[in-house]
């Protein structure tokens, strides 16, 4: 598929997504610059399987940074500007506390799990493929190993309670 | 792989593990199908937390570390008690086996209530028919063959005479049985209702003579203490405390309630003494055997003594009325006669004083019978002015005729062969009555005469 098809067929499905989360003019300049991200900045990039994964990295950045800004605009709490501190770019506590808890929360949900599951995450994490967990847990089928990952996905989706975020 | 299931490889997204085929399937879908995309979307949060090493490093320790809540303490021999069909197998042995205990615990505890009832029984069967050691009562024994030794002491006693060799036959008799019965009524408690029934019947047999004196003169600490054989009367005041007991064999008390009332007295307990079979059985074994023995079991009859109960209710009384002087009246200013008979009949009462012959007070007008009926334990109130010097109480079987010579000299004339008891008890208002018992041995006589002597203000 050639690159420009790709980020057509990326526009939307983009848009489509942002439009769920955000207003729809806030999803066309968020879809905007993504697509000029990978425009300006990725102009080398043209498999499918390294596109798509980067465009998904920066509508990730994207939405976090717009969440940023309405948060200093006061577009959620009408604070003052003047009330907030100056923004440090270099070091971000406020991403760093969010990871931290977030990764808390993983361990801890992570801790709930089965053993079967966290047998395939601990696979997972250490970088086995599904064919190779197929071998290790002993199956002839892959679908089982992907039906068994599913659910474990599933269960600890559950136990974070519906977000990864 | 159809694009549905392209769902299952998110989970290689997210820790990048796909394989490049893997890749290439997914986000090919991806970009076809807004679901997959927008899961895709989402699951690069995590993604973007499992691409960090330190993050990476951290979780893999934690997953290689812990154990796993719901597998903790449980060994793997043991993780088919996880699954429902397991859990449902072991609730169903635990149910099983809770059963079990249950049922072996009750059926232990109603053999154990079976010894228990069989023991009480036994020891009932022992102490029945024993009477307590400091009672001598050869008049009322409690139970068999005792009870027929009475009967026989109470026709030897009718021959004129015999009184006092009764007596001592009684008497002998008695002792022997409180020798060989040692162990005191209270061991058991069921000889305590017996007791506490006991005690409105005197049964001391020492007095046989005409006039039995006040009951007071007794040994109250020689109380009879057995044998719920031995009736109260049916209207008797329920808060009954008697203050004396006369010890004859032929008490008046015990002739006027009758052994045959005793059958009525087991019939009206009967129904509190059902918690004792033992005592019930034995009851009905004296009944067979007195019933072998030919012993009238009918309430009323000719073969019964005659016998009435009265007292007086005194206005203005100024002391305590004693009875064992027989010369003692009783100091009034107005009296009501309450009487009552221990059987059917009719009765009179007559007045006499000092200006006066003696003359019918009740009944009343000559419209009235000459006398009067009274039924069988049935309490008559008589009222009686207290103008009079003695007052006489004619009671009989058949009705009166008209008075003649020979009833005015019956009437003055010393009974004979009348048994006479007093005793006081309480009444429910807490006043205390002073009832006397009349009664004549020869139950062939059909005519009972009291005279009862009134103090004048």
């Amino acid at each position: 598929m050639e690159r420009d098809r790709i980020l057509a067929t990326l526009r939307e499905r983009i848009l489509a997504f942002a439009t769920s989360r955000v207003s729809r003019d806030h999803a066309e300049d968020l879809t905007q610059d993504v697509l000029t991200v990978l425009h300006d900045k990725y102009p080398t990039v043209r498999e499918l399987t390294e596109l798509v994964p980067l465009a998904f990295q920066v509508l990730r950045y994207k939405m976090l940074d717009a969440h940023r800004k309405a948060l200093r605009r006061g577009e959620y709490n009408q604070e003052s500007i003047e009330e907030l501190p100056l923004a440090d770019t270099s070091h971000d506590p406020v991403t760093q506390l969010d990871q931290k808890q977030r990764v808390d929360r993983l361990l801890t949900a992570m801790a709930q799990l089965g053993e079967r599951c966290r047998d395939l995450f601990r696979w997972k994490l250490e970088g086995r493929s599904f064919p190779e967990i197929q071998k290790l847990m002993n199956q002839t089928s892959i679908n089982t190993i992907y039906t068994w990952d599913l659910r474990c996905r599933k269960q600890l989706l559950t136990v974070m309670g519906d977000s990864w975020e | 792989m159809s694009e549905h299931d392209l769902e299952k490889l998110l989970g290689g997204f997210a820790a990048d593990t796909l394989t490049p085929e893997e890749k290439q399937q997914l986000y090919s879908a991806a970009l076809q199908d807004q679901e997959l995309f927008n899961s895709l979307a989402d699951e690069q949060a995590l993604k973007e937390l499992l691409a960090d090493p330190v993050v990476r490093r951290r979780l893999l320790q934690s997953v290689q570390k812990t154990r796993p809540t719901t597998d903790r303490g449980l060994s793997p021999s043991l993780n088919w008690f996880r699954h429902p069909a397991g859990l449902a197998w072991v609730g169903g042995l635990a149910a099983a086996i809770f059963a079990v205990v249950l049922g072996t615990t009750l059926y232990q505890e109603s053999l154990r209530q079976a010894d228990r009832s069989v023991a009480i029984e036994e020891e009932s069967a022992k102490i029945a028919p024993t009477p307590a050691p400091s009672e001598p009562r050869p008049a009322s024994p409690a139970i068999g063959e005792s009870r027929l030794k009475a009967q026989a002491n109470r026709k030897l006693a009718d021959a004129p005479g015999n009184e006092v060799l009764v007596a001592k036959k009684a008497k002998q008799e008695t002792e022997l049985t409180a020798e060989s019965n040692e162990e005191p009524a209270t061991t058991y408690p069921e000889s305590d209702v017996s007791q506490g029934r006991s005690q409105s019947t005197p049964r001391t047999f020492t007095q046989s003579n005409e006039d039995a004196p006040d009951s007071a003169d007794q040994n109250r600490g020689s109380a009879p203490s057995t044998s719920a054989l031995v009736p109260a009367p049916a209207n008797e005041p329920a808060a009954t405390a008697l203050t004396g007991q006369v010890g004859s064999a032929l008490s008046a008390r015990s002739l006027f309630y009758g052994d045959t009332a005793e059958f009525t007295s087991e019939l009206m307990t009967g129904e509190q003494d059902r918690r004792h079979p033992a005592q019930q059985f034995e009851r009905f074994e004296q009944k067979k055997r007195l019933s072998r023995a030919g012993q009238p079991e009918s309430l009323t009859g000719a073969s019964k003594p005659l016998g009435i109960r009265y007292s007086l209710a005194t206005y203005g009384m100024e002391g305590p009325h004693d009875d064992r002087n027989t010369t003692a009246s009783i100091q009034a200013d107005s009296t009501d006669l309450m009487i009552e008979a221990n059987q059917d009949g009719f009765f009179q009462v007559w007045g006499d004083d000092a200006a006066l012959q003696p003359h019918i007070l009740f009944p009343l007008t000559e419209q009235d019978p000459i006398s009067s009926r009274l039924t069988a334990y049935q309490l008559r109130r008589i009222p009686v002015l207290a103008v009079y010097r003695t007052i006489t109480i004619r009671f009989s079987r058949m009705p009166f005729g008209t008075l003649s010579s020979k009833d005015l000299v019956e009437m003055n004339r010393s009974p004979l062969g009348q048994l006479q008891e007093s005793s006081t008890s309480m009444r429910a208002s807490g006043s205390q009555e002073l009832a006397i018992y009349v009664v004549n041995k020869d139950p062939s006589v059909g005519i009972l005469v009291v005279r009862i002597p009134i103090h004048q203000p």
